[in-house]
């Protein structure tokens, strides 16, 4: 392992979390002069110390890097274990820069306990991108509830205790199944250590059992179809910043690289096509749905639990071109639905709602917006030259590898894909000014034009030039594969 | 043999201090033309003696050479380091509750020699139910435990509700406590022993008819004093009704002797009917877990919701207990111990509400606490994410512990109905959550709160403690479990 040795994760996690506190602490002190300076230097610093990761990361071995691995609570063998490999280290990244924009270029009157919470919830997801201890991961991807439960009860729109309280509850069931998954490895193996699991013999019925518990986890937070209700309350009732940092957050299709697929592989290979089916579901349904809808957020939630939904599809078809592709579209969704998320808040931030039919003719007002929310637009549809289309081709290659109808079926997300978004942006941004209010609206300033200006260029770079992004991911996707290939009874 | 003087040190320490309280009305009397002389001069000094005798009690404690098991007064009481934690930690709940319900005597009148001296007979039985191993002690202990507590549910004598929950809980707890000695005598019956290190040697050749009702006598009114579905009735009315200082002893202090007592009886005497003792208490762990995670939904009352949340808890300790192992114990004493620094913290930012003699203990009482002091709001939700069992909080390593070890032995739907119920607890202590942070508070809404800086500062460091404690669990479930790997009778 020639990964730096100075390069420490835990300082990755915490020093967010760390920094979040005394930001909350500090949030009355000289008129929050201190905390604000506190949170953007902690921003810009994680931004840093993630840069210096990818650097020293080294792209040509599957095996864990900058490991770490202390005993916690011995008389359950339970280990603070952290590590990356190029399955999780693309995320990191992603949540240091998206973190890094929300905080960077929030409202000069945003409050400081938010600002907190955010810090928190980024140092979170550090911990759950790195931990390789079951319960440790447990710990993070669901001590994440509470920040994100208190943002969006505190600061969301009209019905935020609804959205808040179904958000918490719904994962908190999804998750407590998990736990039990975690349980029974626990008593076969007698360790929590993920890396242990992944080489654990298991007989079928108790890996279907475990693909159950590790699914209805995954399902709620990804979301996919059908456990997904929550999803369109919280990031529609949810304030900008925590609902751009949960929507980059993919999480749960993380997890199931990390747990599901390594853990039980042949339930997996039995289960796939049921799995293929409840993906095709979300692909098309939540792509007509999205057509339906009123609210622009609403439209974009969709929109990109669709996305989310070609994603476990190019899972699921286990084969190396659909998991490539499905793991780029995982990447360019968080950033295509951040991106839109950031328009979006930034339209309603300046009207006071997100109804589709409030709008009308932004271009002649808001030249910057209307721009770059085109450009989202057609990265969302994945235009050639965006990051979404390198995903979205790889994964319908790999569908149609497996059935011609299920390539079929999966391509017409194009068709719906391309009909949802580009009828929200004639709403929205063409035509004549709708309204007075319109009228009066001002075009972005630096900061918000700072944020969106970004991702816009990390999309298309990801879109024109993908190979450091794939030469990234490579190695641990063949891994991975290799590993399903091998029967575990 | 001479009297053990050292091994019962502590437990002497705290009867100095009850003599000592009981000289206070001699010297400091009753009332001075009307005005409630008691309340002011008697009630501090009796406060003083009582905070003293309990750290010295607990130095005592902490001193005596537990390293290994000791037998005292004629194998009536046990020495070890299990009972020794425990009643440490008893002793220190219960200091650190007056710490918190200083305050809020002053205000409801109670801080009077009485209260003290009722306090200090529960706290015998408590000492003594947690060491004994032989049925007239631990009968003994525990109606010197629970006939004080009767009382001091009363303590408010012009209060209504008060000398209602009393009523219900000495009629019931006379039951109760008879069910006990009915069951005891039956196992007396069928051993010819009330010692419990001798009834395990007889209870192989006893007669296992009368053993097996003896045992369901037992466990009823055990059941009782734990408050476990079906015997739990009295919980809502006296937890409402008492003090809440009071209540805040009954939810914790009174339920970690009873809960060593129960697994004291499983492990030692009665490990031969062990498979008996599973099929009931899964039945009770069930029950208790599904009322009181639905019914607790239901209230409007915070601490009616606490003891229901307090029944739900019950079942899930129970979970770990009726896995019949050393590790299903220590999980079930961790569960405990949880349960208690948790509830003590909820109950701490309860007291620290009370104003004026209205007791601001509607859920509506709550509705923007964040916004009148966010202290008490953030203590308070620490406490029900931690009920709750959220990650990073204690609480969920107390449930993490017993559904583990419920789970890998074989009760899977146990497990299933754990989780779930949990899911719907959850909602409840959301809801507190959810009023304290998201509404805005009623015009009516008090924005003046007891004032006892050193008070609330002890809060808050319980209150960090569930986080610490969260992150470094190992802390307790280390010497927890090693406690119990020394000791032959738990």
């Amino acid at each position: 392992m020639n990964a730096a040795s100075w390069m420490n994760l835990s300082l990755l996690i915490w020093f967010p979390i760390i920094t979040g506190i005394a930001t909350y602490l500090l949030r009355h002190v000289a008129n929050g002069v201190i905390s604000r300076s506190v949170a953007n230097i902690a921003a810009t610093f994680m931004l840093f110390a993630v840069a210096c990761l990818l650097y020293s990361f080294d792209t040509t071995i599957a095996a864990m890097q900058f490991s770490q691995r202390i005993p916690w609570i011995p008389s359950f063998g339970i280990e603070y274990t952290l590590g990356v490999d190029g399955l999780s280290v693309l995320f990191i990244a992603f949540n240091a820069l998206i973190t890094f924009l929300v905080i960077v270029t929030r409202k000069p009157n945003a409050n400081n306990a938010y600002i907190a919470a955010l810090l928190v919830t980024s140092g979170l997801i550090y911990g759950a991108f790195t931990a390789l201890d079951g319960v440790l991961f447990y710990v993070f991807f669901e001590t994440m509830l509470i920040p994100i439960y208190l943002t969006i009860g505190i600061w969301g729109g009209v019905n935020r205790k609804y959205a808040a309280t179904k958000f918490f509850l719904f994962t908190l069931f999804g998750s407590l199944f998990m736990l039990l998954a975690l349980f029974y490895l626990y008593g076969v193996s007698g360790s929590f250590s993920i890396k242990d699991w992944h080489i654990l013999p298991l007989n079928i019925d108790a890996q279907i059992l475990l693909f159950i518990g590790f699914l209805l986890a995954f399902a709620v937070k990804t979301p996919m179809w059908p456990l997904h209700s929550w999803a369109p309350d919280a990031y529609s009732e949810g304030p900008t910043g925590a609902i751009v940092l949960l929507s980059s957050t993919k999480i749960g299709a993380y997890a199931f690289l990390r747990l599901l697929l390594p853990i039980a592989p042949d339930a997996v290979n039995q289960l796939a096509p049921w799995m293929i089916i409840l993906s095709l579901i979300a692909v098309i349904y939540f792509g007509i749905i999205a057509l339906t809808q009123s609210d622009l957020k609403r439209l974009i939630t969709y929109s990109s639990v669709a996305h989310m939904g070609m994603v476990t599809l190019g899972f699921f078809l286990l084969g190396d071109v659909a998991l490539k592709g499905a793991v780029i579209l995982m990447l360019s969704n968080a950033l295509a639905a951040a991106a839109l998320f950031l328009c979006a808040g930034a339209l309603s931030d300046r009207m006071g709602s997100c109804r589709i039919i409030d709008y009308q003719g932004i271009v002649n007002v808001m030249p910057w917006l209307a721009t770059l929310f085109v450009f989202f637009a057609m990265a969302n549809v994945a235009l050639p030259g965006t990051s979404g289309f390198v995903g979205e081709l790889l994964v319908i290659f790999g569908a149609v590898e497996y059935h011609l109808g299920v390539g079929l079926l999966t391509a017409t997300v194009l068709v719906i894909g391309a009909a949802y978004t580009l009828w929200l942006v004639k709403r929205v941004v063409f035509g004549a000014i709708g309204n007075s209010q319109i009228a009066a609206m001002k075009d972005l300033n630096h900061r918000e034009r700072f944020g969106m200006v970004v991702l816009a260029v990390v999309m298309l770079v990801m879109g024109i030039y993908p190979q450091p992004f794939l030469a990234l991911i490579d190695v641990s996707v063949t891994d991975l594969l290799a590993h399903l290939a091998r029967t575990k009874l | 043999m001479s009297f053990p003087f050292f091994s019962l040190l502590p437990e002497l320490t705290l009867l100095t201090g009850l003599l000592l309280l009981l000289l206070i009305p001699f010297f400091i009397p009753r009332s001075i033309e009307g005005v409630q002389e008691d309340q002011t001069c008697g009630g501090k000094i009796a406060y003083i003696i009582t905070q003293v005798s309990l750290w010295l009690a607990i130095l005592f404690l902490c001193l005596q050479d537990v390293e290994s098991t000791r037998l005292a007064m004629q194998t009536l009481l046990l020495r070890s380091m299990l009972t020794q934690m425990l009643q440490v930690v008893a002793l220190a709940a219960t200091s650190v509750a007056l710490f918190y319900a200083y305050g809020y005597l002053i205000h409801e009148r109670l801080l009077k020699t009485e209260t003290f001296i009722l306090l200090f007979c529960t706290l015998l039985g408590v000492m003594t139910v947690i060491g004994a191993t032989h049925f007239i002690p631990v009968y003994l202990g525990i109606e010197l435990m629970s006939l004080p507590l009767y009382a001091m549910v009363a303590l408010r004598k012009e209060h209504l509700t008060s000398a209602e929950a009393s009523l219900k809980y000495f009629f019931l707890g006379a039951l109760a406590s008879s069910f006990l000695l009915y069951g005891f005598s039956l196992i007396y019956g069928a051993t010819g022993s009330l010692s419990m290190l001798e009834i395990g040697r007889q209870a192989i050749s006893g007669n296992a008819t009368l053993l097996k009702i003896g045992l369901l006598f037992v466990v009823a009114g055990l059941a009782f004093k734990l408050s476990i579905v079906p015997f739990h009735m009295w919980a809502p009315d006296v937890y409402r009704g008492a003090p809440t200082f009071v209540t805040a002893f009954i939810s914790t202090v009174s339920k970690l002797a009873i809960v060593i007592l129960l697994l004291r009886l499983m492990s030692g005497p009665l490990v031969s009917l062990m498979t008996y003792w599973q099929s009931i208490l899964v039945v009770l762990a069930c029950l208790s877990m599904i009322l009181g995670a639905t019914v607790a939904i239901l209230q409007t009352n915070i601490k009616r919701m606490l003891a229901y949340s307090t029944i739900g808890h019950m079942g899930y300790l129970l979970l770990g207990a009726m896995t019949g192992d050393l590790a299903g114990y220590s999980a079930s004493l961790f569960y405990v111990f949880v349960y208690a620094i948790t509830n003590l913290v909820a109950f701490g930012v309860l007291l620290s509400m009370h104003v004026d003699e209205k007791e601001n203990d509607n859920l509506d009482d709550f509705r923007g606490l964040y916004y009148r002091s966010p202290l008490r709001a953030l203590l308070m939700g620490m406490a029900m994410f931690s009920l709750a069992g959220i990650p990073p909080f204690i609480g969920f390593f107390g449930k993490f512990a017993v559904i583990e070890i419920a789970f890998n032995n074989g009760f899977f739907w146990t497990s299933i109905i754990a989780i779930l119920t949990s899911v719907i607890a959850a909602f409840y202590y959301l809801r507190i959550v959810l009023l304290m942070f998201f509404t805005e508070s009623a015009m009516s809404a008090t924005r003046y709160f007891t004032r006892a800086p050193w008070s609330m500062s002890l809060l808050t460091i319980n209150g960090l403690t569930l986080i610490v404690l969260g992150l470094f669990p190992s802390l307790i479930l280390s010497r927890l479990v090693y406690a119990i790997a020394r000791v032959i009778v738990i």
